[in-house]
């Protein structure tokens, strides 16, 4: 008899004599009545049947052994450990019995410990019924239960976020297939027989979770990341996460190959590198840390993509190849030729096989993009690099408006992804209530381009709801927080020197004496700061028959010649202009254009009432010349300019006295 | 389309970091494309930087869209331009104000660029009308950006005198630049007077040592201008046109952020880029501009062009 066995048969010892032969109708009565009498006088002692739980479940891990899932499988074992004959399925009393005895467990885990022991999965209405609550514990292994946070990071869940057990079950059944779930539980995620088990299980493990990562046995868990350093020479190590919470300095036990590491925080977030070399068997074998409840991991897998990480300024290992991003792809020798042919078919041009880089027996391929999700579904084997955003439907580019991140600019509303669901199956989609697809089985759909209008959308994929908004515009002429960076200069001696040199830089809210910044094209700062620039140029019209252009001070006048033909490089440009540029020496008052000769239009550039000019040249030719145009033409011209108009006529007269 | 879609986002959004800048700009334009033929985030930043629409500042990872404005063309057949930022809004507005019922002074249409989002053209029945639309969409205006920007150049020599920087850490593979075949290349040693990059995390980084062994950390286009000089090499060229000239500048020599500006500016057009021998040619630039530029650079104009034209008749 092996331990398994030995231990199995002691647990039968212990449970056999509180039980009534099958003929009192109610094998598990006394079982039953102890624990109400436990729960209502010592409850603070340990529930006194739980060996009892235990058969249960043993039994339900017998029958998970078989590919028969089915009650006579379960009572068959269940009858046997406990040496129940002459009977056949349930014994007598066993679903009333199992009903309170879960119950009570559930109870005191929960209510009388309040968590403190770790709250209860136990489902409160299995299915199938009865065996369903022993199953919960046997197939779904406290193990699986840990590694369900790997798959609420996957789905970017935050604790206390609002999510449906259906929308759970849906993306869990797809991810326990490339997990490392047991297969007890792998095979309950694939029949739906126990969706409701299910169901059940992964709303109790959400509703108790933390948002921490967690090792099988429920330690909290640092990942470690292999990063590649590409500089001077392209460099492998392994980087340990150190999440919050974490020590800044302890001895990690990396096990009986390699021993203990002092690990001390290299930052907030990260450990210093570890002392290993990044060898064929450590990315075959992984690795493994304790230091008290605290524990390091890097899970091996045959795959590994890398994407450049910020807090560690070098390129690092990452759970799952997101789209469109650029990436390097580890692959062990015997899924080399396996990636060879997905790259092929689904990646960018430009990914290539990298020398010299991975440890002997693994390639490296570099510059790896991959935009699209693929057509059928892909080898399991590969699922770290078929690019998914999260394990559930999810929203990804667009232009997002503003810190909100579900609000969007129309026309640029972001792409729906949905992580390829399991083999065969699909899901409904839906855009506003309108159905786009009932077999929809994973990947990117555009929603820009679909004419959406600016408002509220609702996409529903099967159990799933996703929202974001769309907006014309924010209703602003002027951007927001624009001309927030500027170029600095000094003015020192009439010119102007950089005072920032890595281009522009935050705008200073006033502009001191000496100093100017140009935002775009626009010059910001004291006017005695400011190039002394040309005056405006005058845009007159072309194809008139004659110009003159008069001042503000008599004697100012310009009789401009402008070209017939625009400039040669605008010609094809519209809008067609009809106009010239003049640059006037002077402070101009009115331009007069005849169209015709003899019919003047006069236009008023300013509203300066006449100067005189210097009286020496009050008899220049300029300044008679200045005065005949006020006295002698008759320019039409609009109303309001009319009285300016006869004030300068009057001061023609006085001055050509 | 996706040009205009971008600086209409750009523009409603305001300002962010570089990194959303790059989420949005590869997702609206590379999404499906090789990487050869994608776009890159820094090129359309630069075009839109060069065009007036946005300032990055590259250290901090930052942009921001800069303010609207009107300005006149230098004799570009009496057109204004409006650059900066382009809500939907300023557009709503602009169509609007514009209208044959309000107004027949003052026209404007888009003309659309390959490499760029589309200008916007006006004309009107003079510079008044420009300045008065300005006023009532309540952006800003002036009557010359091109000429106040290029007489505001800040000169090699002070960009270098505020980037000293120490020498950059070994054990970085460098490239060198090669003022005269204008090209980069990967060298053993980067303690010689000369401009070098190092590939970095992140935008690449450049190092600038001068004759005194002075190491400045500058800009990729700084650094080329200085290395030029060092190395007395002239590159820009300007050739006439019927009215102001065209600016022609080396594809692998760029002008520095401001430079091009003020070449941009004096069309409103993006600069556009000649495959055949590698060169990025400003149209409209008046010959003071395009001085103003290469004095600025430490470079002289090479004006070959003219004089070969005007020696037959000396």
């Amino acid at each position: 008899m092996d331990d398994s066995s030995a231990a199995e048969a002691r647990l039968a010892t212990v449970v056999r004599p509180k039980l009534l032969p099958e003929s009192s109708g109610d094998v598990f009565s006394r079982v039953v009545d102890d624990s109400w009498s436990w729960k209502l006088k010592h409850p603070e002692g340990d529930p006194p049947f739980l060996p009892v739980l235990a058969v249960a479940v043993l039994a339900a891990a017998r029958m998970a052994r078989t590919q028969d899932w089915a009650a006579h499988n379960y009572y068959g074992p269940l009858r046997e450990i406990l040496r129940l004959q002459g009977g056949t399925g349930m014994p007598a009393g066993y679903d009333g019995a199992m009903q309170s005895l879960w119950g009570h467990l559930a109870w005191w885990l929960n209510d009388y410990k309040a968590g403190n022991l770790g709250l209860s999965s136990v489902p409160a209405h299995p299915n199938p019924a009865y065996i369903g609550y022993a199953l919960s514990q046997a197939l779904f292994r406290s193990s699986d239960r840990q590694r369900l946070t790997h798959f609420f990071l996957a789905l970017d869940l935050a604790p206390q976020a609002s999510i449906e057990a259906a929308e759970l079950l849906t993306y869990f059944r797809a991810w326990s297939q490339r997990s490392h779930l047991s297969p007890g539980a792998r095979e309950m995620a694939r029949r739906d027989e126990y969706k409701e088990v299910l169901a059940g299980i992964l709303m109790a493990e959400w509703k108790r979770w933390d948002g921490s990562l967690r090792d099988e046995r429920g330690r909290r868990l640092g990942q470690i990341l292999i990063s590649l350093d590409l500089y001077l020479r392209p460099r492998l190590a392994f980087v340990a996460e150190r999440p919050r919470g974490f020590p800044a300095q302890a001895r990690f036990d990396f096990g009986e190959a390699r021993g203990g590491v002092a690990l001390s925080a290299a930052t907030d977030d990260f450990y210093s590198e570890l002392p290993f070399e990044v060898s064929a068997n450590a990315l075959d074998t992984g690795l493994r840390a304790q230091f008290e409840g605290f524990a390091l991991g890097l899970t091996s897998g045959p795959i590994v993509p890398f994407r450049q990480h910020k807090g560690l300024g070098c390129w690092a290992s990452v759970r799952q190849l997101v789209p469109g991003e650029q990436h390097w792809v580890l692959a062990r020798e015997d899924h080399a030729a396996m990636i060879r042919d997905y790259l092929r078919e689904a990646a960018m041009a430009g990914a290539r096989e990298a020398q010299g880089v991975a440890p002997k027996g693994w390639t490296f391929f570099r510059d790896v993009v991959i935009d699209a999700a693929p057509h059928d579904v892909p080898n399991p084997a590969l699922s770290r690099v078929v690019p998914s955003v999260t394990a559930r439907p999810s929203l990804w580019g667009g232009l997002p408006i503003a810190s909100n991140p579900d609000l969007y600019l129309s026309g640029g509303e972001p792409d729906l992804w949905v992580p390829t669901t399991q083999a065969g199956e699909t899901l409904p989609l839906a855009i506003d209530g309108r159905l786009m697809s009932s077999d929809f089985g994973g990947g990117r759909v555009a929603l820009s381009g679909r004419g959406l209008t600016a408002g509220e959308h609702v996409i529903t994929v099967g159990p799933s709801r996703l929202r974001f908004q769309t907006t014309d515009t924010v209703g602003v002429v002027n951007s927001r927080g624009g001309g927030a960076l500027s170029h600095q200069l000094r003015v020192m001696a009439g010119s102007y020197i950089a005072s920032s040199a890595g281009g522009a830089s935050e705008t200073a809210a006033t502009t001191p004496a000496g100093t100017v910044q140009v935002v775009g094209i626009s010059l910001l700062g004291a006017p005695a700061d400011l190039p002394t620039g040309a005056r405006a140029p005058l845009l007159l019209p072309a194809r008139a028959g004659q110009y003159i252009v008069l001042g503000v001070v008599a004697g100012e006048v310009a009789r401009p010649e402008v070209p017939r033909e625009s400039p040669r490089w605008v010609r094809a440009i519209a809008p067609y202009s009809a106009g010239r540029e003049f640059l006037p020496p002077f402070d101009v008052a009115w331009v007069l254009v005849a169209w015709r000769v003899g019919e003047w239009e006069a236009r008023l550039r300013s509203d300066l009432e006449p100067e005189p000019c210097d009286p020496d040249t009050t008899r220049a030719s300029s300044v008679r010349d200045w005065c005949r145009c006020f006295l002698e033409l008759e320019p039409r011209m609009s109303l309001d300019a009319l009285p300016l108009w006869s004030r300068y006529r009057v001061f023609a007269e006085e001055l050509s006295k | 389309m996706n040009y205009e879609l971008f600086l209409e986002w750009l523009s409603e959004r305001g300002s962010g970091r570089w990194s959303l800048f790059v989420a949005a700009h590869d997702w609206l334009f590379n999404a499906g494309r090789s990487q050869s033929e994608g776009i890159k985030a820094t090129w359309t930043a630069r075009t839109l930087s060069d065009l007036g629409h946005v300032e990055i500042d590259w250290r901090a990872q930052r942009w921001s869209v800069t303010p609207s404005i009107l300005t006149v063309l230098p004799t570009a057949g009496a057109r204004s331009l409006l650059t900066g930022g382009r809500t939907r809004t300023l557009m709503r507005r602009l169509d609007e104000e514009t209208d044959e019922a309000v107004t027949d002074n003052i026209v404007f249409d888009r003309h659309h660029q390959d490499d760029g989002p589309d200008a916007v053209f006006f004309v009107s029945r003079d510079e008044t009308d420009v300045e008065e639309l300005a006023s009532r969409l309540g952006i800003n205006y002036d009557y010359c950006a091109a000429d106040s920007l290029s007489a505001t150049l800040p000169s090699l020599d002070s960009y270098l005198a505020i980037s000293e920087a120490t020498p950059a850490p070994t054990g970085y593979e460098a490239q060198r630049f090669d003022a005269t075949r204008l090209r980069w290349s990967t060298t053993a040693s980067d303690v010689a007077p000369g401009l070098y990059a190092y590939e970095v995390y992140g935008l690449p980084r450049q190092r600038f040592v001068t004759q005194s062994g002075v190491n400045h950390e500058v800009e990729r286009a700084i650094g080329i201008y200085a290395e030029l000089r060092r190395t007395n090499t002239q590159v820009l060229r300007w050739t006439p046109d019927d009215v102001n000239g065209v600016l022609i500048v080396p594809g692998q020599a760029p002008l520095p952020a401001l430079q091009a500006r003020a070449a941009t500016a004096c069309s409103g057009l993006a600069a556009t880029f000649s495959t055949s021998n590698s060169t990025r040619r400003y149209v409209n630039v008046p010959l003071g501009i395009a001085q103003r530029i290469a004095a600025s650079l430490g470079q002289s104009l090479d004006l070959e062009y003219i004089d070969r034209k005007a020696a037959p008749h000396a």
